[in-house]
C-alpha cells in the first residue's frame, strides 16, 4: 500500500481550516477506498453507499480532532471499519451476497467461461460473506485494500498477532468453504 | 487449496471497487473530474436529440400565429394581457357600472380595447406616436393623448358619451 500522507498534509490542514475545496480533493482521493471497504464487507452497494456516506460525513466533522498521531489513511480506514462493525451490530444479518451482486455487476456472462468465472466469483464472495464480522474484517482490508498485517493491527486497534491469527482462521474457513467449489470447478 | 492459491482467489474476487457517482462529497463542493471520452461519446446523441427537440419547440413558438384578441369584461385581465403584448394601458379596477368591457384586440403595433357605455360602442386604440390617428369605422374620434411613449386615442359611436369614455382609465374628478 502506498500512502500520500506527505502529499495530503497541506490538504488535510485546509480541511482542519474549514476549506470545503481541500475537503472535495480529500473526498476525490479518499471516495474508492472507503467505498470498497464497505462494499466488500456488506456485500450491498446500497449499505456500501450509506456507510461511505457516513464515513465522509463525519470525517467532515470531526477532521479537527485528527491531530496526525495516527497516519492520515489509518485514521480514515478506522472511521471506516467502526461504521461496518457499527452498521452489522445494528441491523440483522446481512442480505445474502449474491443478490446483491447482481445489481453491481455490469451483466452477466453468458459464455461457458463467463458463466464459471461469474460462478466462482459469486462463490468467493459468499463465503466471505459468511464469516464474523471481525474475520470478515481482516480479510477486506487485506485482500481489498492491502494492508499489512501492521496495519490491519493499527486500523482495527489489536495486536499484530491477533490479526495474523484472526487472518489464519478466516483462511481456513475459506479454504474449507471453497474447498468443494475447487472440486466441483475440477 | 495451498494458501498462495486462496490468496490469489480472494485478491482477484475482493479487489477495490470505484465508488458510484451517488457517493457525494458532504462540502457540498464536488471535485469530480470531467467526464471522460467514453462517457461524452454515449451522452452525444441525447444531446443532440434535446438541441433538435428545442430548435422544434422554439420555432413552433415562433410560427404559431399569436392570440390577436381577447374577450373578456375584467379590466385587469385586459390590461395584464396587454402587457405581456408590451402595451401599457392602465384601465381602472373598478370603472363606472355605465362602462362594460368587451374585448381587446393587438394588431402590429396598436392595440384596441372595445368597451360599451350604457350599451353604446367605444374604443380606446393606443398606437405609437407616430401613427396617424386610427381609423375607427363609425367610431368618431373624440379625444387623443400622449401618454408615456403611447398615443392614446379614445373613439366612441356618439359624441354625447366623449366624456364618460375617459372613465375607462380615469377618475372623474380628472376630466376637469
Amino acid at each position: 500500500m502506498v500512502l500520500h500522507e506527505e502529499s495530503d498534509a497541506p490538504i488535510i490542514e485546509a480541511c482542519r481550516q474549514g476549506d470545503p475545496h481541500a475537503f472535495a480533493s480529500l473526498f476525490e482521493a479518499h471516495r474508492d477506498k472507503v467505498y470498497s471497504i464497505a462494499l466488500r464487507f456488506t456485500g450491498d452497494p446500497a449499505a456500501a453507499l450509506d456507510i461511505a456516506q457516513d464515513v465522509f460525513v463525519k470525517l467532515l466533522t470531526r477532521i479537527r480532532d485528527y491531530h496526525g498521531g495516527a497516519r492520515f489513511e489509518t485514521w480514515l480506514y478506522r472511521v471506516t471499519v467502526n461504521a461496518c462493525l457499527d452498521r452489522q451490530k445494528r441491523r440483522r444479518p446481512l442480505p445474502f451476497i449474491g443478490e446483491a451482486l447482481d445489481a453491481i455487476l455490469p451483466a452477466r456472462e453468458t459464455t461457458l467461461a463467463g458463466l464459471l468465472r461469474q460462478e466462482a466469483q459469486d462463490h468467493v464472495r459468499q463465503a466471505v460473506a459468511k464469516l464474523s464480522p471481525e474475520h470478515r474484517m481482516v480479510i477486506v482490508l487485506r485482500y481489498t485494500q492491502d494492508l499489512s498485517y501492521e496495519e490491519i493491527a493499527e486500523v482495527m486497534a489489536c495486536s499484530r498477532g491477533t490479526v495474523a491469527s484472526r487472518l489464519n482462521r478466516a483462511h481456513k474457513i475459506l479454504e474449507r468453504r471453497l474447498k468443494r467449489f475447487r472440486y466441483a470447478q475440477a | 487449496m495451498l494458501k498462495h492459491e486462496l490468496e490469489a482467489v480472494l485478491a482477484r474476487h475482493l479487489g477495490p471497487v470505484k465508488a458510484p457517482p451517488q457517493l457525494t462529497c458532504p462540502s457540498g463542493i464536488s471535485d469530480s473530474p470531467a467526464p471522460n471520452r467514453a462517457t461524452v461519446r454515449r451522452l452525444r446523441p441525447l444531446a443532440a436529440a434535446m438541441a433538435a427537440a428545442a430548435a422544434l419547440l422554439l420555432l413552433f413558438l415562433w410560427l404559431r400565429p399569436p392570440s390577436s384578441v381577447l374577450h373578456s369584461a375584467d379590466p385587469v385581465q385586459i390590461s395584464a394581457w396587454l402587457k405581456l403584448r408590451s402595451f401599457d394601458v392602465p384601465l381602472r379596477r373598478d370603472p363606472p357600472s355605465i362602462i362594460h368591457l368587451t374585448s381587446a384586440h393587438v394588431n402590429g403595433t396598436t392595440a384596441e380595447v372595445d368597451y360599451q357605455i350604457a350599451g353604446r360602442g367605444a374604443r380606446l386604440t393606443v398606437s405609437p406616436p407616430s401613427a396617424a390617428a386610427p381609423a375607427s369605422g363609425s367610431y368618431r374620434v373624440v379625444r387623443s393623448h400622449l401618454v408615456r411613449g403611447q398615443l392614446f386615442t379614445l373613439a366612441c359611436a356618439f359624441p354625447q358619451d366623449a366624456r364618460t369614455a375617459c372613465l375607462l382609465c380615469h377618475m372623474g374628478a380628472q376630466l376637469n
